[in-house]
Formats: C-alpha cells, sequence, structure tokens
C-alpha cells in the first residue's frame, strides 16, 4: 500500500487545501483574523502529521516547527534530569511547583536558584548524595552550603555549616520530605543568615527536635498512646460482641435474631447471584466490542447475503488499518456470519 | 449537504480537535467551527468520489456482527485481508460503517 500512501498523502493534503481556501470567506464574514485561519491550516497539519498515519511531507514551515519541537523536548529532558535529582529533596512550596510545571523556567530556576530555600536545598541535596549509605550508621553529617547573597549583612563568602542528621531522615521519600520540610521553614531561613557557629547549633537543634517530635508522633500513632480510639479502622470487629457483652441479654438476643436474618438473607443473595450470572450468554459486551481502531468510513452500493454468506460492494471509502490510512474508490468483500 | 460521515476519520478528527481548540481559546465561535466542519463534509465526498481511483478487495475470516439502522450499515469483520493490486494489508478486527451510497444525502437547513 505504498503507493496508496502516496495518494492518501495528495488527497489530505489537497482536501485541506480546499476546506481552507473555502472557509476563508466565511472567516472573513465572520470578522475573524486571517492569521486564525492560519493557525487552524498549521494545528490541522501537525496532528496529521503526529497522527503517523500518512506519510510526513516535507515543508519550510513543517520543518522549522520539528526542529523547534525536537529544541523543546530536549531542553524539557535536561530539566527533568535536574528535576529528578532534586527530588528527594525537593522543596514543596509552590514557587518550586509552579516553575517545575513550566519548562523553560525550569531549566534557569534550578541553575541560578536565588532565594535561600532553593539554595539550601540544592545544596543539601549534593551533601546528601555524597554521604555514604551505610544503615548502620546512626548519624550523617550533612553540609549545607549557604551561597553568598547580596543584601544579607556580613555575607559575602559562602559559608557551610555541618549538621548531623540521622542516616533514615536521608532516605525514602517520605524521610527525605520531611527533612526538607525541616530545612526550609522560616526558622531555618533566619538561622542560615547568622555566623556560621550559632547557624550550626540552631540548625542542629532544629533539626534534632523535629525528628525527635515527628518521631515520638509516629510512635504515638502506633502505640495508642494519649487517646486511644476503639471505633473506625480501630474497631476489632462485630462478632466480638456476643462473647464480650453479657449484660442486656434480652435486647442482646433480639439485635442477634435481626442480625442472624440479614445474614441469612446475604448468603441467600450471594448463592443465587451466582446462579444467575450463569444464565447471560453473550461473547463480550457488543459496545466494548465495536470498539476498535481499525474503522473503514465508506458507502454502500451493495450489501447481498445468501444464507450465512456476505457480500459487500462499497464504495469512497477511508480506512485506517493498523494506524495507517487508506482510501478507495472501490472494495468488495466477502465475509461468512 | 454531504454525509457528516468522514468527520470520524484522522482528517476529520484532527480538524475537529483543531477547531476544538480555537473555540477554547476564544479565537473562533463555534458556528463558525460549524460553518468549516460542513464545508469539510462537502470537500471530503467530493473528493472522494472524483480524485480517487484505486479499487481494492477484501476477505473476512468472519462476519461477527452486523446492524443495519437508519439506512447505515455497521459491520464488524474479524482477521481480514486487504489486497490492493499487488499489495496487502491484514487487520485483526475491522469496524466497517456505511452509509447508502445511492441515496440523496439528508438536506439540513442552515
Amino acid at each position: 500500500m505504498a503507493a496508496n500512501q502516496a495518494l492518501v498523502s495528495k488527497l489530505y493534503r489537497g482536501v485541506i487545501e480546499d476546506v481552507i481556501n473555502g472557509v476563508r470567506e466565511a472567516f472573513l464574514d465572520e470578522g475573524i483574523d486571517e492569521a486564525v485561519l492560519l493557525e487552524l491550516k498549521q494545528n490541522w497539519e501537525n496532528k496529521l502529521q503526529s497522527s503517523k498515519a500518512i506519510d510526513p511531507v516535507t515543508d519550510p514551515a513543517e520543518t522549522s516547527l520539528q526542529s523547534k519541537l525536537q529544541q523543546r523536548s530536549s531542553l524539557p529532558s535536561k530539566a527533568g534530569q535536574q528535576a529528578s535529582s532534586t527530588a528527594p529533596a525537593n522543596n514543596s512550596t509552590p514557587q518550586q511547583a509552579a516553575t517545575t510545571a513550566k519548562q523553560p523556567e525550569a531549566a534557569a530556576a534550578a541553575q541560578t536558584p536565588v532565594t535561600t530555600p532553593n539554595a539550601a536545598t540544592g545544596a543539601a541535596t549534593t551533601a546528601a548524595a555524597a554521604a555514604p549509605a551505610t544503615t548502620t550508621v546512626r548519624t550523617v553529617p550533612v553540609q549545607i552550603t549557604v551561597p553568598p547573597q547580596a543584601g544579607v549583612a556580613g555575607h559575602t563568602a559562602a559559608k557551610s555549616i555541618t549538621v548531623h542528621v540521622p542516616a533514615h531522615a536521608l532516605q525514602g521519600g517520605a524521610a527525605g520530605a520531611q527533612l526538607q520540610t525541616i530545612l526550609s521553614s522560616p526558622a531555618v531561613t533566619a538561622a542560615l543568615s547568622l555566623p556560621v557557629e550559632m547557624a550550626t547549633t540552631v540548625l542542629q537543634q532544629h533539626i534534632n527536635n523535629a525528628l525527635q517530635s515527628t518521631a515520638a508522633r509516629s510512635q504515638s500513632r502506633t502505640d495508642n498512646g494519649g487517646v486511644t480510639q476503639l471505633d473506625g479502622p480501630g474497631d476489632s470487629s462485630d462478632d466480638d460482641d456476643d462473647v464480650e457483652d453479657d449484660d442486656d441479654d434480652d435486647v442482646e438476643e433480639e439485635d442477634d435474631h435481626d442480625d442472624e436474618e440479614i445474614d441469612a438473607d446475604n448468603e441467600e443473595n450471594a448463592d443465587e447471584e451466582p446462579l444467575n450470572s450463569e444464565d447471560d450468554v453473550t461473547d463480550d459486551d457488543p459496545s466494548v466490542l465495536f470498539e476498535t481502531d481499525n474503522v473503514v468510513v465508506c458507502q454502500y452500493d451493495k450489501i447481498t447475503r445468501s444464507r450465512n454468506r456476505w457480500k459487500f460492494h462499497l464504495k469512497d471509502g477511508i480506512m485506517n488499518i493498523n494506524g495507517r490510512d487508506y482510501v478507495f474508490q472501490k472494495a468488495n468483500g466477502d465475509a461468512e456470519w | 449537504m454531504a454525509y457528516q460521515l468522514y468527520r470520524n476519520t484522522t482528517l476529520g478528527n484532527t480538524l475537529q480537535e483543531t477547531l476544538d481548540e480555537l473555540i477554547q481559546f476564544g479565537q473562533i465561535t463555534p458556528q463558525l467551527a460549524l460553518k468549516v466542519l460542513v464545508h469539510f463534509d462537502r470537500t471530503m465526498n467530493n473528493s472522494l468520489a472524483q480524485k480517487v481511483k484505486n479499487r481494492l478487495t477484501f476477505k473476512a475470516g468472519k462476519l461477527n456482527t452486523y446492524r443495519f439502522c437508519d439506512n447505515v450499515w455497521t459491520f464488524l469483520l474479524s482477521d481480514v485481508e486487504f489486497r490492493d493490486v499487488s499489495e496487502l494489508c491484514k487487520g485483526e478486527t475491522v469496524k466497517i460503517v456505511a452509509c447508502d451510497g445511492k441515496a440523496v444525502p439528508p438536506t439540513k437547513d442552515d
């Protein structure tokens, strides 16, 4: 069908030209700019090419567009790599999310961090990556390098603060995210502007407090420290009521009977459903069956049937078989039902 | 007026998507988009009738379902082979939608 492909391309180009020229007048009648019409044509052709249903026809305008697309695709890959390296130590501020969403800006933002949280996270990542990934070491020294910033008095050179962070805080997504939220809090931001020794101690205390409190919180959840929740997810089970409650026997018995009846009904229904479900003999849901990508859209001259042999006389059709487009003036076919 | 049959083709779908995008951006009105589609229908029908000259045959392993409703035939065939003189292409399941080739398409008042 290779020859057919060239035919298809030519036909499509012809149709596009005809349509665009035909609607130009309609566009002008509505007072819509010719630029919009050109945009329509461009987008239409781009979508056609990206659909890969026909062979692409090289065009000066289209090749320049393609090269632009390639540039765009290479840029997000670079930004993506940088974004993925900072992902474990990613700041969860909306600014960061917004910049990663806009790809060209993300590349610039990742390369030149301006604000302190970005600098801290960026530097912390490099330190974290360099830290040994041993599970036996309890604390890992993490070096946070704060680059020099204008406008902060007495802060002309980059200073590095070394804090000791438990190893588990650096591993794992949730723990790593915790570390980042700790490092990005306003207290930390203020601490970073202090002289090195003070900043170190303040940060260290902050990290220790934060990690201990989160550890304590998670522990309390598992051990049910504080207030114990008995219902909801902590509920043992309904069946234990019979054993545990001895008081109010009359009320209990009535409730039990009701429960048993309801349970019996549910069981019967469960048995009946499998029984009934075997009555249906259809192979497939027709709506699902009719979903297929290989479509032929055409007109019929004659459809005949003899017993179970069907004969098709079709004309003026467009086919999409296995993703590729074909056209025909006439088509004849046979099938057995 | 011509059949709106060809709107569900690669060409037709891409056109509709492009028009929808332009409507979303507010660059064209829905009425204008409709006019474009109507023009597309006419052009498509004319092109297929006049510009296409090839014939092909096909043979299906099985006709799974057939439907004739509102003068439109819809067939589902499986294991189909399409032959165009020397070339061949195959499809596992093929859906054929065919409008009446002889009837005058319904006219609509715009």
